[in-house]
């Protein structure tokens, strides 16, 4: 019997930092003279909810999944499916996924009946997690100085997600289209800290902050 | 540099990896003697050469990742998943020797 959660209102992490408009280089014949090389901006708010089986059970929780929200997981490893304004599921390890969508429902409510009966875990995330969204034709620049992930679009293309350390904050990058596109979720403590150093890091390409 | 090649991230830059410890080891029989428990706890060759390691993709996708490293060079010569028999693929190939 599923339960109804009234959801609380969810406070963005970034409140005190987050301020629209255009900063770094721009306009001059520098990186920037092309209007801003980057775009950064937060998802907010997200539901975020891992779900968690034993190894052996891929095929049995994804047809699971999709019967409760309508997709299946990616063939493969760190793969994600779904639309970015829909549910998506990324893979984060073996038989562990992350679900994730704008916030319009009880997303954790509306799993944890059918991810039940595997005996792992599903927990709800999304207090937890802080989730950006970083674009431009400069975006992989910006990653590159703080992540040690191959993100050429050969090997990251749309589609495609990884775990690593960025700016030495444990994130889960998925790269959503070939702008290239990419959204970042990191622990909620960590994203104001993570915020200033994509900032920092997106000044010499013009940064467009939405 | 250490590459590590997790088997479900790939080759992975070795600051995502925790070192866990000695995978040459085997866990002795529940009633094995105190003697054996002591040598399989705190008892570590440390070779020089090819070493089997464990390690964990902590920054990554969290798995356990077997390791085959030569100690002297950092060179990495096989990963696997922890049930892989990484030292007989490796004797194939002439990385070990026998007793090694
Ligand atoms: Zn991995």
């Amino acid at each position: 019997m599923a339960e109804t959660r009234t959801l609380p209102p969810r406070r963005s992490a970034l409140v005190s930092a987050l301020k629209p408009g255009t900063f770094g280089t721009l306009g001059s014949d520098g990186p920037g003279s092309d209007g801003p090389g980057v775009t950064l901006s937060e998802r907010h708010p997200m539901s975020v909810v891992q779900v968690e089986g034993r190894i052996g059970q891929e095929a049995a929780l994804g047809d699971a999944l999709e019967t409760a929200i309508g997709i299946h997981p990616a063939d493969g490893f760190n793969r994600v499916s779904g639309d970015e304004d829909g549910p998506r599921i990324l893979w984060v390890g073996p038989c562990r996924w992350y679900v994730a969508e704008p916030e319009s429902r009880d997303l954790y409510g509306a799993l944890r009946p059918a991810m039940g009966k595997f005996g792992g875990a599903t927990v709800d995330l999304s207090s937890g997690r802080t989730v950006f969204r970083l674009s431009g034709h400069d975006a992989r620049r910006v990653l590159a100085k703080g992540c040690s992930l191959d993100t050429h679009s050969s090997t990251f293309g749309p589609g495609a997600c990884g775990q690593t350390g960025l700016f030495h904050v444990s994130v889960l990058i998925a790269c959503v289209d070939e702008a290239p596109t990419y959204e970042i979720y990191a622990a909620r403590g960590y994203a104001l800290s993570l915020w200033e150093s994509l900032v920092d890091a997106s000044m010499e390409y013009g940064l467009r902050v939405d | 540099m250490i590459i590590i090649d997790c088997p479900y991230c790939g080759p992975r830059d070795h600051a995502e990896f925790t070192y866990v410890g000695d995978a040459a080891r085997t866990r002795p029989a529940e009633d094995a003697s105190q003697a054996t428990w002591f040598d399989y706890v705190y008892l570590r060759d440390n070779p020089r050469g090819p070493h089997l390691e464990y390690w964990q993709h902590s920054s990554g996708c969290r798995a356990m990742v077997k390791v085959l490293r030569d100690t002297s060079s950092h060179r990495v010569l096989a990963c696997g998943l922890p049930a892989d028999q990484l030292e007989a693929e490796q004797l194939e190939a002439g990385h070990l020797e026998a007793g090694q």
